[in-house]
């Protein structure tokens, strides 16, 4: 592996952990993902990986909010999300591209029901949202929706100050 | 550097024109294949067209095999799984299924359970599911629309949990698909308009959505062309076989289009309006195709602009300035729509069809947002922008 794949290896396993630390603790602060997450059955594993060989970010409905599992080098789950190339995972969690227009070109892959795949969409849309500054956020997601500066300030505050002490959980 | 990319495949075999039917015994042959079991419905039965099969057997001295022919509208979990059981006893080793999208969807379900193994659809519902090539399917579609001959997706009702579930893998792809123009004939005009608006639909959103790419431009485009010259040609003659064939094959078209390049939010709001309403596919798409190229407008422009020499000729295309021909592609979809609606009485608003009722909008809205085709549409659209467009969508502005 050339340094420059290590180190875009190294950033995208970096930014898994952000974005599954993220999701687990915006399910718990933020009324619109908890909304999105009870059109998912109760114990349903998620997981983003890049093929073959990982990083792989795992989470996991509990029924009321998403646990963090963790980020491995290989996972199994009831719906996941394939980078077909370590290269496609940077592209987007650079903010090159957003996860619509990954798949529309084929650098992702869905492993699962395409309704469930919708429904963790708008949640990563949604902690983008929240938790990007506006210009980097409208070039993650296709629409930047109207959100007061306030709400934005204190839910990305709830979702930053409680990410070093998110704990990595079992499975249920 | 270009960050572009795309994939396109189909591997379908298409046979079309005439006597195209007559070709299969050898196509069978070619798959080492001698016991296919034939899938229809009722319709179809009637309507005679298994007898065009049957004859086009027993000019090769074969016969058609077992015929199973009770699949209905909304085909289930519960049919798929009987009818694989009929197969495996009855050591079939092919499938023909000849009918619209639900006897087709239903045989491509079935070759999951009698290649993939397993007594329950349930296991591969979604996508990627697929690990193999399926046993040789030849699909023969009687209405010129829905395009699922050329399509990795197949639709089936689970019928304990009164859902929808989608299958998608290139290995669901017929092997064969056959275009003749015999088996459109009977299809009534109304029938025919709602089928043909459904590959116009199919199309125009290969074109406009986000993942197009060259080739499926290429297939949307001559598609186009080919629809908005033979749809009235057929509703003034629907004996004319050219004009038939031409709308089979441009429903072929648009469905490699849209197989390689998904469609978008018309079918996200259409799936939904269906599976609530029970109103026919091709006609949601007919009345909704409008409204959603107004919601997507600014993001399209370009795209929509230059459909315009497709949708209403080259001469009306030179004559509008570059800056209105976006808004004149959708006037040119209104017109055909309004000329449908005179010819069969095709309903061109929800309270025309008479099916949906103002309180269901918010549940078909709840619905559209979780359909996967909202994701290849170029403008993001919630809750509430879909009810605007379902409200937008439910009369005729006056």
């Amino acid at each position: 592996m050339s340094i420059k794949s290590k180190l875009q290896r190294a950033y995208v396993s970096l930014m898994m952990r952000i974005v599954g630390r993220g999701l687990a603790i915006a399910s718990r602060v933020d009324s619109d993902t908890a909304y999105e997450l009870q059109h998912l059955p109760a114990e349903m594993t998620v997981a983003m990986r890049v093929y073959p060989n990982g990083p792989c970010c795992l989470l996991q409905h509990t029924g009321t909010d998403l646990s963090y599992l963790g980020v491995r080098d290989s996972c199994d789950a009831d719906m996941e999300i394939i980078f077909k190339h370590l290269q496609h995972a940077w592209l987007l969690y650079t903010f090159q591209e957003d996860t619509p227009t990954a798949f529309a070109r084929n650098r992702i892959v869905l492993d699962g029901e395409v309704h469930h795949a919708t429904v963790f969409n708008r949640c990563l849309s949604r902690l983008m949202i929240l938790i990007l500054p506006r210009l980097l956020a409208k070039r993650a997601v296709k629409r930047y929706p109207v959100i007061a500066l306030r709400d934005k300030f204190s839910l990305a505050s709830a979702i930053y100050l409680r990410m070093p002490f998110e704990r990595t959980r079992a499975a249920l | 550097m270009t960050s572009r990319y795309y994939e396109f495949y189909c591997p379908v075999k298409i046979l079309a024109g005439l006597k195209a039917l007559e070709h299969l015994p050898a196509e069978l042959a070619e798959r080492d294949c001698a016991a296919p079991m034939v899938l229809t419905d009722k319709g179809v039965r009637e309507a005679g067209l298994i007898k065009h099969v049957e004859i086009a057997f027993e000019e090769a001295g074969l016969s058609i095999g077992p015929v199973f022919d009770d699949i209905p509208p909304d085909s289930s979990t519960d049919v798929v799984e009987s009818i694989a059981r009929e197969f495996r006893e009855r050591d079939c080793d092919s499938l023909i299924a000849v009918g619209g999208g639900s006897v087709l969807d239903t045989a491509k379900a079935v070759n999951i359970l009698v290649s993939e193994g397993g007594e329950f659809l349930r296991a591969y519902v979604g996508a990627h599911k697929l690990t193999r090539p399926l046993k040789p399917l030849v699909a023969i579609a009687t209405t010129a629309g829905t395009g699922s001959e050329v399509t990795t997706v197949a639709v089936i009702k689970d019928t304990h949990k009164q859902k929808k579930d989608a299958f998608q893998s290139s290995h669901l792809m017929p092997a064969v698909a056959v275009i003749d123009p015999r088996m459109t004939l009977t299809v009534p005009p109304v029938i025919t308009a709602a089928t043909a608006m459904d590959a116009l639909t199919h199309a125009v959103e290969a074109f406009t959505c986000i993942a197009k790419n060259p080739l499926s431009d290429a297939y949307a485009s001559a598609a186009i062309k080919k629809i908005v010259t033979a749809l009235p040609l057929v509703l003034a003659e629907p004996g004319h076989t050219d004009a038939r064939l031409d709308l089979a094959e441009a429903a072929t078209m648009a469905g490699i289009a849209f197989s390689n390049s998904m469609v978008g939010l018309v079918h996200a709001i259409g799936h939904s309006l269906g599976a609530v309403c029970h109103l026919h596919h091709g006609t949601c798409m007919s009345l909704l195709l409008p409204y959603v190229l107004e919601y997507n407008f600014d993001a399209i422009q370009d795209d929509l602009g230059a459909l315009l020499p497709l949708l209403a000729g080259d001469k009306a295309a030179r004559a509008t300035p570059p800056e209105e021909r976006a808004r004149a592609s959708i006037a040119a979809i209104r017109d055909l729509r309004d000329e449908i609606f005179d010819a069969t009485q095709l309903p061109r608003s929800l309270s025309e069809a008479g099916k949906v009722e103002k309180s269901q909008l918010a549940k078909i809205a709840d619905l559209s947002v979780d359909d996967g085709a909202l994701m290849f549409n170029p403008v993001e659209a919630d809750r509430s922008d879909i009810l605007n467009i379902l409200e937008k969508a439910w009369s005729l502005p006056n």
